[in-house]
């Protein structure tokens, strides 16, 4: 394949622009090629001259579509995919089922539907771990694969909080808080893990992130979590392990010559954007605009996204999507977690990577390699 | 002898500025200029030019215009804007700034006997 073919067919761009691109880098190398049939060069010869010239046809497009990080309605669509997918399940959930088998529901009715719940995000986080995985032993870095890594990884841990839940209500038991401990710490086992791997070449990190896991662990273990109330609760589960997820997202995104530090936003976007199930209440038109809103406004967000033509302006449409979220989520249900949860989020989803990307890389974050 | 490769990739947008400051001119030309200049130092794999000049272009430092010239042939031209006179004047003050700085602390080194 040559240069020319190569390059247009890694470029994943909108028809017109991809059509741009490829038009002045065709005139580059007919310009190339016929200057040196000029100075005596035989055609075939020529054009191998001029492909080598012009460098490797993968690093062009890759700088290319870090510039024109304009994404194809194809891929925005599979970018916002798992949020929507997430919406629709969400949309047949709990708050449908409460108003169909009204307020109070029966035990049968909380048993199918944690069986709904289950299964469906089982189900889930399987497909879009799945496809991640694909990708990532390809060692590549479309941008699609943060969504679909975040929800895939989200639903599977959902999945398995679900199945602990499950077991307790089938038990008798109403509080499932503390039924989920054990997973959690395995979770941050294998997330702390993940992330010295991410760091391995770097002594202080290493050791860094592994005193970390090692504390959350311990914290996770020997808390006195049955005196603590639901926000404390909350509080713990995002903030402690948080630091071992931005390093994952960093060694996966953002240090990756394939990726980069808006990707890594967009991962962390995507596994932390709430979903308003902690704060249900009974009443019956809250619930399903709870459940709805917010979830329509991240995926117009992450379509947004894909769409939008410069990393800054990614960034700020992240940004944006963030407080619009939580602030349809706080006038629905006015929740102190959830203000907790909109500032933590603009912190820790876009300002620590840029803030990354200056301190570590020296690179203006806006700017693509 | 050529520039190692990643002191191009960082000097890119100073250099690619400095040929265009003097005259509008396509990626082509623009290659060709920055290799006669610098006599061969600045080499660079030609297509990597493109990815510079269309971030160029989005930040505003040049803007891009196609013409079509003899034999019908159409090729994109870049010209320097008021914003891309004025990055260049800065990048060119702290270059000549950081040069005069490691040139003072080389001179400090001994002569190799």
């Amino acid at each position: 394949m040559d240069f020319l073919s190569e390059v247009e067919k890694k470029l994943d761009l909108p028809p017109a622009e991809k059509a741009q691109v490829m038009r002045e880098l065709r005139s580059h190398y007919e310009e190339l090629r016929s200057a040196m049939i000029a100075s005596g060069v035989e055609a075939a010869q020529a054009d191998q001259e001029a492909a080598r010239k012009l460098g490797d046809p993968a690093d062009v497009a890759f700088r290319l579509q870090s510039v024109h990080c304009r994404a194809t309605w194809k891929t925005a669509l599979l970018t916002a995919l798992p949020l929507a997918a997430m919406l629709i399940v969400s949309l047949a959930k709990f708050p449908l089922m409460q108003i169909i088998w009204g307020a109070h529901a029966q035990r049968s009715a909380v048993y199918e539907y944690q069986t709904y719940v289950l299964i469906a995000t089982a189900v889930l986080g399987v497909i879009f771990l799945t496809g991640s995985i694909r990708e990532l032993m390809r060692n590549r870095r479309p941008m699609w694969l943060a969504t679909w890594l975040a929800v895939g990884v989200r639903e599977l841990v959902r999945a398995g909080h679900r199945l602990q839940e499950l077991t307790n209500w089938i038990e008798g038991q109403r509080m499932p808080q503390v039924g989920i401990f054990p997973s959690v710490v395995f979770q941050i086992l294998v997330v702390g893990l993940l992330a010295m791997a991410m760091f391995r070449r770097s002594a202080k990190w290493f050791l860094i992130l592994g005193g970390w896991t090692l504390l959350t662990e311990v914290i996770y273990i020997a808390a006195p979590w049955a005196s603590l109330n639901t926000g404390w609760f909350l509080a713990f589960l995002l903030l402690v392990p948080a630091p071992l997820v931005m390093a994952v997202a960093l060694g996966l995104f953002a240090r990756h010559p394939y990726g980069n530090t808006a990707s890594a936003s967009l991962f962390l976007f995507a596994l932390y954007v709430s979903v308003s199930s902690f704060s249900m209440r009974d009443s019956h038109w809250v619930l399903p605009l709870a459940n709805v809103l917010p979830p329509i406004v991240i995926v117009m967000t992450v379509l947004a996204y894909a769409r939008s033509s410069t990393w800054r302006r990614k960034l700020a449409i992240l940004a944006a999507g963030i407080v619009v979220a939580g602030m349809a989520d706080l006038v629905i249900v006015i929740s102190g977690y959830l203000a907790v949860h909109t500032a933590f989020m603009l912190f820790w989803v876009i300002l620590v990577p840029m803030l990354f990307e200056r301190r570590w890389s020296g690179r203006r974050p806006e700017l693509a390699r | 002898m050529s520039a190692p490769t990643e002191l191009v990739k960082g000097n890119a947008v100073v250099l690619i500025l400095s040929v265009l400051a003097r005259e509008p001119m396509h990626g082509y030309r623009i290659v060709r200029e920055l290799d006669r200049l610098s006599e061969g130092y600045f080499s660079m794999a030609e297509g990597t030019l493109y990815p510079h000049l269309h971030q160029m272009e989005k930040d505003g430092f040049i803007e891009g215009y196609w013409e079509t010239v003899s034999g019908g042939r159409e090729r994109k031209c870049y010209r320097i804007t008021e914003r891309g006179m004025s990055e260049l004047a800065r990048r060119r003050e702290e270059l000549h700034e950081f040069h005069s700085r490691v040139n003072r602390v080389l001179s400090v080194i001994p002569e190799a006997r």
